[in-house]
């Protein structure tokens, strides 16, 4: 039956061989890792005299521990990333009253 | 295939019937839009400053398209008007002969303004963008740089800090653009100046065009797929309002030519310059792109068969008040009268006779 088969489409064995190698279409859009390779810098601290917190304009406070810039009144961390500070309100972080007051006392 | 040789046959023959016809249709289907662009901006200057009620463009999803686009693998294919208008606002900052200790770029991407720009002009430099990926990829220059991932709208600096602030095609995008400029006049010391670039006026105005057309043929009603930008007459006074002394304005053409629609789109979006208007539509019928693509190319397109796309950059340079700068002289201290203006051109030309 199946010889018969075969006969009838000489080609189909062979399909059958191939059919488990399926090729995804990759689109033309790939991502490049240029970005990965950036140097890990520290902040620099002589920025902070020109940096401003974007929403109270005030000035802000280095943290060496947590690697953030501190705006103690309205208690707002921004991060640091590779020695680039982030500044965009939308991703800076609310810091506890508790840990406020932490630090706070550390100053003291 | 059918609807692509239809829709351009019935255009061409609109053209050829009614020429005039035509351009009345696409004048009063664009005058909504521009209407709504001068009313944001009417509102803005009546009530000063920063005002919550004008929230056009969805910020975080212009973020997101930014770093998309920045991810590609051939971004900087995508670079030509950037780095086009960069090169033209370094030739308007050489024109100011002067050092600047401390400059701002606000919106750099991957700094096409300060490439070309070297030691003898500017010390020191801040690079803002909100785009940590072109950010991370901006050229190695001899100027010592601090990069700084910041919001235009929230500028995180100190009062009169920089001597020069540069911005290009980066404004277009802000919701608020009167608080922004007022921002820039704070961070700017005095007699310090802001040389800016955005998009403006009819950008675009073929895509525009030709998609509305579309759409109101398929769809019966169209959405805005173009932003609403900012005329250069109102640009003026927003910079007026905005604190600024010794204003000018002028407006730049750049007419890029593509293959077709789709291309112009294509590269719209690795620009990271895609629609992200809070009303915009979430989708665009296959059917009625084709449509708009077929219009594009019967109303505006070359003999060789590509398609023009315009670009109207504005650019703009203003300066932070100093009491050096050249003021308008007292009313009163006049020692020649305007009457006498016609016949000092008499006078001038008769000099050399006598």
């Amino acid at each position: 039956m199946l010889r018969n088969v075969c006969r009838q489409f000489p080609i189909t064995p062979l399909i059958n061989k191939r059919i488990p190698v399926r090729t995804l279409r990759v689109s033309e859009i790939r991502f490049n890792d240029k970005s990965e390779q950036s140097s890990k810098d520290s902040f620099d601290k002589s920025l902070l005299k020109y940096l401003v917190c974007p929403l109270s304009k005030k000035s802000l406070r280095y943290e060496e521990q947590t690697n953030e810039l501190i705006n103690d009144e309205l208690g707002i961390a921004y991060p640091v990333v590779d020695g680039i500070p982030n500044l965009i309100p939308q991703d800076a972080r609310k810091i506890h009253r508790n840990e406020m007051h932490k630090n706070d006392s550390k100053l003291e | 295939m059918y609807i692509f040789f239809d829709m351009s046959k019935v255009c061409r023959l609109t053209r050829m019937l009614s020429f005039g016809g035509c351009l009345n249709l696409i004048g009063r289907q664009r005058t909504p839009l521009l209407r709504t662009s001068s009313s944001v901006t009417m509102d803005a200057l009546r009530t000063g400053s920063s005002s919550a009620s004008m929230n056009v463009f969805d910020r975080s999803m212009k973020r997101k398209q930014k770093a998309w686009a920045s991810a590609l693998v051939d971004a900087d294919k995508y670079d030509y008007l950037r780095n086009e208008v960069g090169s033209r606002i370094a030739d308007r900052i050489f024109d100011v002969a002067r050092t600047f200790p401390l400059a701002l770029e606000i919106g750099c991407g991957r700094s096409h303004i300060v490439q070309h720009l070297n030691k003898e002009t500017i010390d020191t430099l801040f690079l803002v963008d909100v785009n940590e990926k072109a950010l991370r990829m901006t050229a190695e220059m001899d100027i010592p740089t601090h990069k700084v991932l910041a919001d235009e709208e929230f500028l995180p600096f100190k009062e009169n800090t920089f001597d020069l602030v540069v911005s290009s095609l980066s404004l277009h995008w802000v919701n608020d653009l009167p608080g922004s400029l007022k921002q820039i006049n704070n961070i700017l010391k005095p007699d310090g100046v802001f040389i800016g670039a955005m998009v403006g006026g009819d950008t675009l105005y073929e895509l525009r065009c030709s998609l509305q057309l579309a759409e109101l043929e398929r769809e019966g009603g169209f959405a805005p797929h173009i932003s609403p930008y900012t005329a250069v007459t109102d640009l003026g006074n927003l910079l007026g309002l905005a604190g600024f002394k010794m204003l000018t304005v002028d407006i730049d053409e750049i007419e890029v030519y593509y293959p077709d629609m789709f291309q112009v789109i294509k590269d719209l979006q690795g620009m990271g310059e895609s629609n992200c208007a809070w009303n915009r539509k979430p989708m665009l019928h296959r059917d009625t792109m084709l449509a708009a693509a077929a219009i594009y190319k019967a109303m505006y397109g070359n003999e060789d068969g590509s398609v023009p796309a315009t670009f109207q950059i504005l650019y703009m340079i203003g300066w932070k008040h100093h009491d050096s700068q050249v003021k308008p002289a007292k009313r009163g201290s006049a020692n020649v009268s305007f009457g006498d203006i016609g016949k000092m051109n008499e006078l001038s030309r008769n000099k050399p006779n006598s």
